[in-house]
Order: C-alpha cells, then structure tokens, then sequence
C-alpha cells in the first residue's frame, strides 16, 4: 500500500502534482462531455486540447499578456485572465474545425439575415461551393463570418464540458481571450474559433472574487512582494550567536508573566533558570 | 394517505423539470457575462399553434416536419411533452471586442449592418449574430439539455420548435431561439423517430441518399461516364442516372407562401389563446 500525499502547496511540487493529475482526470471527463454534446446533425467538428503544466500554461498567459496591446477593449480581459491561466490546474481548448470552411449550408439566416448561405459564400474565396481557407486572415483575432450554426454547436461542447465539470466539483469557467491566444499558439489548429475553458480544483475559485487591477495585485504577485521585500528586511538584523534581540526580550517577557503569577514578588533565580 | 398513478405523476412532473431546466439556463456560466435571456415554458393546449407552424414550415425544410410529426403524435397520445423555449438577442454587440468573427472588422460595423438589413421572413435566425454571444446563448441550452438529462426527462434541444414558436409571436425580443421538448415519458422519443419513419418511404429516403452521397453508389470511376448504381440490377440499365434537376423556383416560391399564410393562421390561434387566457385570468 502506499500513500498519496496531497498538498496544493507549494505550486507544482510534487504534493500539489497530485491534485493535478486529480484534475486531469476531471478535465478528460469533460472533454467527453463536449465531444458527445447535442449539435445540429449529430456532425463530428469539434478538436480539443488539455492544456497543463508549468511551461505550457505560462507560455499560454504570456501570450496573452501580449495580446492584451493589441486590442485596447480586451486589454483588462487578457491581463486578468492571463492571471487566471497562471492559477488553473489545466486549460481545455474547443474549437470548431467546421465553423468556416464546411459551414451547416442549413439556409439558417444566422449569419447574416438571408435565407441563403451567401453572407458566408460571398465574403469567402470559393469555387463550386467550396471554401478555401488555406490562407486566412491574420489581421483579426478571429477570421470571420463564421457558420452561425456551427459556432452555435461549438457553444453546446463548451456547455457540455463545464457542466460535467461542474458536476465533478471542480471551478471551470469558458474564456474568449484563452481561446485567442491559444489559436495564436497554434492549438486547435484547424478551427477559426477556439474557446479556452480553465479548471481548477483549489480552496479558492480563481475565476471570481476579481479584484480590480488583477494582473498586478493577485496572489502570485503578493507571494513574490513578501520574497522581495523580506530579503531587504532580513538584513537589519545581526549574527544571532553574539547578539539576538527577541531572544532577550522574551527572557523579559517570561520574568514578567512570573512576577504576576506570583503576586508582584520578583521570581526566584532558581525557578527563573529551570523555566527558561 | 393516497395511491397516485405513477404515469400520471411522471406527466405532471415535466413541467417541475422545465422549471430546473430555466434555472440551468439562467445560471449556465458565460464567456461574454452580458447575454440577457428570454425563456417560456408552454404546455397544453398552447401547444396546438406551435405544431400548426411546424407543419407548415415542414413544407419548407424536411426537418421542420419531423419535429411536427413526433409533437402530433405525442400530443394526441395525451401525453403532451412541456415545451422550453429558450430566446436571446445576439444581433446587437455592445462587446467592442472587434474580434472578427462576424465578418466585420468591428462591432460598431457589424451593429451597422444589423440595423440596416431587416432579416428575411422565416428564417431559423435573424442574422447577422455575434458568435460570443451565440457561444454563450448555445453553453445555456446545453445547460438546459443535461438538466433534463439527469433528471431521466427525454429531450432534444430543436431549432425547429425554437424558430416555429418564434414565428408565431413568441420571444419577440429574441433573434434566435431554441426549443427544448421535455417529455413524453419514454426513452428517447426525439431519436429513432418511429413518428418521422412513418412520413418518409424507403424509395424516398434512398433517393434522397443517392442524392446526398453519389459517389457511395458509384461504379467504376474510369469508364468516364459516371455511373450510379441507383436500383438493384444497376448494370441492366438505364445507366446513367444524373442528379434530379433543381426544383423550380416558381414551386419554392409556391410553398414559401403556403407556409408563411399557415405561420399566420397558426399565430392568430396563439393570439386568440392568450386573449381567451387574459380574459379568463389563467
């Protein structure tokens, strides 16, 4: 028999790497949930990636981060959410390989108000009706006009997946700017939109309780102002062999407490001593 | 004390469900935090006027007709399913988030578009829809769905009863919206669609899939003549069955109008149940 220790501190030691591999287990749950989720015609179209580890999920946040000065409306939302990334367990990513280049062809209307097809078809270059994607638009974060109906089920598998998780008692929220970024990575990487979905399992739900300017005032960032500012502070103090200040003051402490206890009469030297 | 018919409680408890149901939808979580939602839930007789407006939509789009044929024969049963009807508006974006994913550069230019261009009439959504919105709008049906599915309630989230209710006057708010049959107590009633089974002939459906998937029935692609194995002794001719000519636009057209003269019968009758219900207080 052998003993799992679990211990979500310090971050990714191996106690910690425990819960996560807990977590994991979870998530592939979930990426089940999705894949299995109701859409229009029982049609395959949905790729995905669980996301994890250290090097992985800060290459996702940095890039986010970086994102952040090129859209000055998501600018808060991808430094928060970069934050968020940092403090998951894992990320999932979902996204829909179908969503431009086979949309449904169902006349829906959804994208642009016609009963045809052809807000679509006509902002694409096609021949005989089929869509070539094979140089897409870098310019924006998302190249667009997508299948309503396909992005639509693509929203069912994300729904899917945070319900399983939610079911399995572990925090999970859907992102835009994770799926972006991702999509810049290179994950999901025949989808034009791609959702991130973060999963955590920790004592504090890392997706609310936000407090404003996040990305500079989080946990991470006040873990590393006490390393910071702690070496600085240690640095008043002397060798502890010749000279040790709180030792003395709590020999004064402990002869104080004893002149109580004994009504105000000095403590005996011998008691004194023993105690001490 | 008392002994209760199970079946019967079963039935009554549908409605229990699409309560547990709204409040799935209600709290599924969001990507954008700013999709506002617009549900109903109907039962009974009201369900008359949404079926009426499947059928003639049916007319339209095959699948239209499926749902209607599977809601007929339920209902007549006297075991009418409770409908969810879940609705939202995602042809405004008030995101500013300038993604792209429309097709407009911004959502400024997309807003534009969406005032501009009044959607065409019975379409399953009045585009243009923001698909982060749509995301958030489709994560909530889900929500919906696997309520009812942990609670043993058989359902099929449908755009077909969504866009038929729609066309009738409900949501009017919405630019889309989906319905959740709830119901009846069976397993599975919305799949293996014995109801649907019963519209379509099998030399219908083969057509159909010949037409879908020539290439399954394909002979030998060298001969250069492209022929379709399309009946049992394919090779005794005629050889060289092409693809049925496109309908005439004149018949669609025909039918269009056929379809939306019933939407709007059907939608009297809904406007005549809800001044009966406002009279009577119900």
């Amino acid at each position: 028999m052998s003993d799992i220790y679990i211990n979500d501190w310090p971050p990714f030691s191996p106690q910690d790497q425990n819960r996560r591999r807990n977590v994991l287990e979870a998530a592939r749950l979930m990426v089940n949930a999705a894949m299995t989720a109701p859409n229009a015609g029982g049609v395959p179209q949905v790729e995905a990636h669980i996301v994890h580890g250290y090097k992985e999920q800060m290459a996702l946040a940095r890039k986010m981060e970086e994102m952040a000065s090129w859209n000055p409306v998501m600018d808060r939302l991808f430094k928060y959410e970069a934050v968020m990334v940092r403090e998951s367990d894992c990320v999932l990513l979902f996204g829909d390989f179908r969503a431009a280049e086979t949309p449904m062809d169902a006349s829906c209307g959804g994208c642009g108000g016609r009963g045809d097809c052809s807000f679509v078809y006509e902002r694409r270059t096609t021949a005989l009706g089929q869509i070539d994607m094979t140089q897409p638009r870098r310019d924006v974060f998302v190249d667009g006009p997508l299948c309503t109906v396909r992005v639509g089920d693509l929203g069912f598998a994300m729904g899917a997946a945070v319900f399983m998780g939610h079911r399995l008692l572990v925090d999970t929220r859907p992102f835009a700017t994770v799926g972006m970024a991702a999509k810049q990575l290179g994950y999901c990487p025949d989808s034009p939109i791609v959702v991130g979905v973060l999963v955590a399992a920790l004592a504090k739900n890392p997706y609310v309780d936000i407090n404003t300017d996040y990305h500079l005032h989080n946990q991470s960032k006040l873990i590393d102002s006490v390393r910071k500012q702690y070496s600085l502070a240690r640095q008043a103090g002397a060798d502890y062999r010749l000279s040790d200040p709180g030792y003395d003051r709590w020999r004064e402490r402990v002869r104080e407490k004893r002149q109580r206890e004994a009504g105000g009469r000095p403590a005996r030297p011998d008691q004194q001593d023993k105690e001490e | 004390m008392a002994v209760y018919d199970g079946s019967q409680m079963a039935q009554e408890q549908l409605l229990e469900v699409a309560k547990l149901c709204a409040q799935a939808v209600l709290k599924s979580p969001q990507i954008t935090g700013k999709l506002k939602f617009h549900l109903k839930i109907v039962t009974g007789e009201d369900l008359e006027p949404i079926m009426s407006a499947l059928a003639a939509l049916g007319k339209i789009d095959l699948f239209n007709m499926a749902s209607a044929m599977c809601w007929t024969r339920t209902y007549y049963e006297g075991r009418p399913p409770v409908l969810l009807l879940i609705g939202a508006n995602a042809r405004h974006s008030d995101l500013h988030w300038n993604c792209g994913a429309c097709g407009f550069r911004t959502c400024g230019e997309f807003n534009r578009y969406a005032a501009e261009t009044k959607p065409e009439p019975l379409l399953m959504g009045d585009g243009p829809t923001c698909h982060w919105l749509n995301l958030d709008f489709s994560a909530a049906c889900c929500y919906a769905c696997a309520t009812a599915w942990t609670h043993n309630v058989t359902n099929r989230i449908e755009i077909a009863t969504g866009m038929a209710a729609r066309h009738i006057g409900y949501l009017p708010e919405c630019n889309y919206s989906l319905g959740l049959p709830l119901g009846p107590c069976e397993d599975l009633y919305w799949y293996s669609r014995s109801a649907f089974q019963d519209l379509v002939s099998y030399d219908l459906y083969m057509n159909n899939f010949i037409e879908a998937f020539p290439h399954h029935f394909a002979a030998f692609y060298g001969s250069g003549k492209n022929e379709i194995k399309w009946k049992d002794e394919w090779w005794k001719g005629p050889k060289h069955r092409g693809l049925e000519p496109p309908r005439d636009p004149a018949v669609i057209r025909s039918l269009f109008e056929e379809a939306r003269e019933e939407v709007e019968k059907a939608r009297q009758k809904k406007e005549a149940l809800d001044a009966r219900r406002k009279e009577t207080g119900a």
